[in-house]
C-alpha cells in the first residue's frame, strides 16, 4: 500500500515541478515572447483583481467638487471596500457609475449626503422653501461640494446604492506628491453655536 | 431616476422621521431634538477675474449644512428646519 | 518526502490555486458569469419547478457590455436596489423613451405601503433616457421597477445568453417565446440638454 501512495506522490511532484528549461536554453527568442506574454497577463489578472476589489489610483477633472478637489491635477486614491454603499457615512465622498452615462464608462465623484431611510433638502440650501425628501431603499443622495456647478442628486434624485464604486479615502498630485487624507467633514458643532439652538424664544 | 419620492415641508419632518425607508413605522418614537446636532460644510465657488486670465482666482464660500444624527443610524439634514422647530 | 520537496510541492499547488481562482474572478466579472435563478419571480420561464422540487435553473450571462443593442424581452441581471449584494435577474419592458402602462394585477400583491408608493406613479411610467423598466415576469413575488421605477442601464452588468442547467434545456433561451402582458407604447429615447456629453 504504501508503495502505491509514494508512486502517485512521486508523479504528482513530478507534474508540479518546474519543467526543465528547455525552451528557453534551444529558442531564446521564442521564450523572451512567452515571457512577456506571461507577465502582461499576470498583470492584467491582478491589475484587475486589485483595482475592483482594492484599490485604485485616478486622475480628476471637473468644478463640481471644489475645493475639496481641484479642477484638474488632483489624482485620488479610492478604496474599493466600500463599493455598493458597504460601511459608508454621511459625509463621505464617493465614486459612482453616472445614472445617465454610465454605461459609456462615465464615472463621478460626489459627498454622500443621504443613505437608504435618511432625510435630506432636495435643494441647496435657501432655495425653493426648503422642501425635504426621504431617501428610498437602497439607494444613496450624493452632492457635489461646490453647490451652484454640481449636477448631481438635486438633478438626477437619488441613485441605487449599486452604481457606488467605492470611496476616497486620499488626494494627491501627480506621483504622490502633496499627498493628503480626505476624511469625512461631517462634525459636531462648535459649541457656542450649540448654546444658541437651547435658547428659548 | 429610482422610486418617485414625495417632498415634504421641513416643518413636518419629526413626523416623516418615523417611517423607515421601506414604509414601516420606527420602532421605539425618534425625538429629532434629543440626536446629536452636526455641521457639514459645502461651498459656492466664483471665478473672480477673467476666465483665461492665470491671475484668476477661486473664491469659496462654505454653505452651513446641519444634521442629526440619532442613535439608530438614521442621519436627518435640518438646515431649514433648525430654524423653525421652536416655533 | 524530503521538506525541500514537499515545500515546493506546496508553493507550485499554491500558485496553480491562485492562477486559477484570479483567471476565474476575472471571467466572471468581464466575460461571463453562471449563475443560479432562486425564487420564483421569473418563472415560468425560469426554475419553474422551484416551488415543487427545488430545482434551480442556471445562467449564464454576459458581461461584456451588457446594454449594447439591448432589447426588450431581454433578460438582464444587475445588483438589486433593495439589497445591492444580490443579484437581481428580470425581464427588460421597456427601453428608455418608452411609456409603460402599469400592470394593475401586479399592485394587488404589493404590501399597503409599496402599493401607495406605485399609486403615485399614476398608472404609467415614461422611461427616461439612459434606464430600462425591467419586471419579473410572475405577477406576485417579483421586487422590480414596479417598486423601485426604472432603473439606470450603467446598473446593468449582465445580460442572458441561455441556460447551462439542467442539462435537458442546456443552450435554450426559454425566456424569448414569453410575452409580457405589460403594455408598452414605444418612443424614442432622447437625451436631455443638460445631461448632454
Amino acid at each position: 500500500m504504501s508503495s502505491r501512495l509514494s508512486y502517485y506522490l512521486q508523479r504528482s511532484v513530478r507534474f508540479l515541478s518546474p519543467a526543465p528549461p528547455v525552451i528557453a536554453n534551444r529558442y531564446p527568442r521564442l521564450h523572451n515572447v512567452l515571457w512577456v506574454t506571461k507577465a502582461a497577463g499576470y498583470a492584467l489578472l491582478f491589475g484587475h483583481l486589485i483595482t475592483t476589489y482594492g484599490f485604485s489610483y485616478t486622475g480628476t477633472w471637473g468644478v463640481s467638487m471644489l475645493p475639496s478637489i481641484a479642477s484638474s491635477g488632483d489624482f485620488v486614491l479610492i478604496s474599493k471596500f466600500y463599493r455598493h454603499g458597504r460601511g459608508l457615512e454621511v459625509g463621505d465622498l464617493v465614486t459612482y457609475k453616472h445614472p445617465y452615462h454610465g454605461d459609456q464608462g462615465l464615472y463621478g465623484i460626489k459627498r454622500l449626503v443621504g443613505l437608504p431611510g435618511d432625510f435630506v433638502l432636495r435643494d441647496s440650501p435657501g432655495a425653493k422653501e426648503g422642501v425635504m425628501i426621504q431617501v428610498p431603499q437602497g439607494h444613496c443622495w450624493i452632492v457635489g461640494d461646490n453647490l451652484p456647478l454640481s449636477r448631481d442628486s438635486r438633478m438626477f434624485g437619488p441613485i441605487p446604492l449599486g452604481l457606488i464604486k467605492g470611496k476616497v479615502i486620499a488626494k494627491s498630485q501627480l506621483f504622490g506628491r502633496d499627498f493628503k487624507w480626505m476624511k469625512n467633514p461631517l462634525q459636531d458643532v462648535a459649541d457656542d453655536m450649540h448654546d444658541e439652538e437651547d435658547e428659548t424664544i | 431616476m429610482a422610486p418617485l419620492v414625495e417632498t415634504f415641508h421641513p416643518a413636518r419632518l419629526q413626523q416623516h422621521i418615523q417611517y423607515q425607508a421601506d414604509g414601516k413605522v420606527r420602532k421605539p418614537p425618534v425625538d429629532l431634538r434629543q440626536c446629536a446636532l452636526k455641521e457639514l460644510i459645502q461651498y459656492e465657488c466664483d471665478l473672480r477675474g477673467p476666465l483665461n486670465d492665470p491671475k484668476s482666482k477661486v473664491v469659496c464660500d462654505p454653505v452651513l449644512k446641519l444634521f442629526r444624527k440619532c442613535a439608530n443610524g438614521l442621519t436627518v439634514e435640518t438646515t431649514s428646519w433648525e430654524d423653525i422647530h421652536d416655533r | 518526502m524530503s521538506p525541500i520537496l514537499t515545500g515546493r510541492v506546496l508553493y507550485q499547488c499554491a500558485k496553480a490555486s491562485i492562477f486559477t481562482i484570479s483567471v476565474a474572478i476575472f471571467a466572471n466579472d468581464n466575460l461571463f458569469e453562471i449563475v443560479s435563478i432562486s425564487g420564483k419571480s421569473m418563472t415560468p420561464a425560469l426554475s419553474p419547478d422551484h416551488n415543487t422540487s427545488g430545482t434551480r435553473d442556471w445562467i449564464v450571462l454576459r458581461k461584456m457590455q451588457p446594454t449594447n443593442n439591448i432589447k426588450r424581452g431581454d433578460i438582464v441581471s444587475y445588483p438589486s436596489p433593495h439589497n445591492p449584494d444580490k443579484i437581481a435577474v428580470k425581464r427588460v419592458i421597456g427601453l428608455d423613451g418608452d411609456t409603460v402602462l402599469l400592470d394593475q394585477r401586479r399592485r394587488s400583491a404589493m404590501p399597503p405601503e409599496k402599493q401607495r408608493g406605485w399609486d403615485t406613479w399614476g398608472g404609467k411610467c415614461v422611461v427616461p433616457y439612459g434606464h430600462l423598466w425591467v419586471e419579473g415576469d410572475h405577477w406576485s413575488g417579483s421586487l422590480d421597477s414596479n417598486h423601485y421605477g426604472p432603473i439606470p442601464k450603467s446598473l446593468i452588468d449582465g445580460r442572458a445568453l441561455g441556460l447551462v442547467w439542467p442539462w435537458s434545456r442546456f443552450g435554450q433561451t426559454p425566456w424569448t417565446q414569453y410575452r409580457s402582458k405589460t403594455r408598452v407604447i414605444e418612443g424614442i429615447a432622447v437625451c436631455p440638454k443638460e445631461w448632454e456629453l
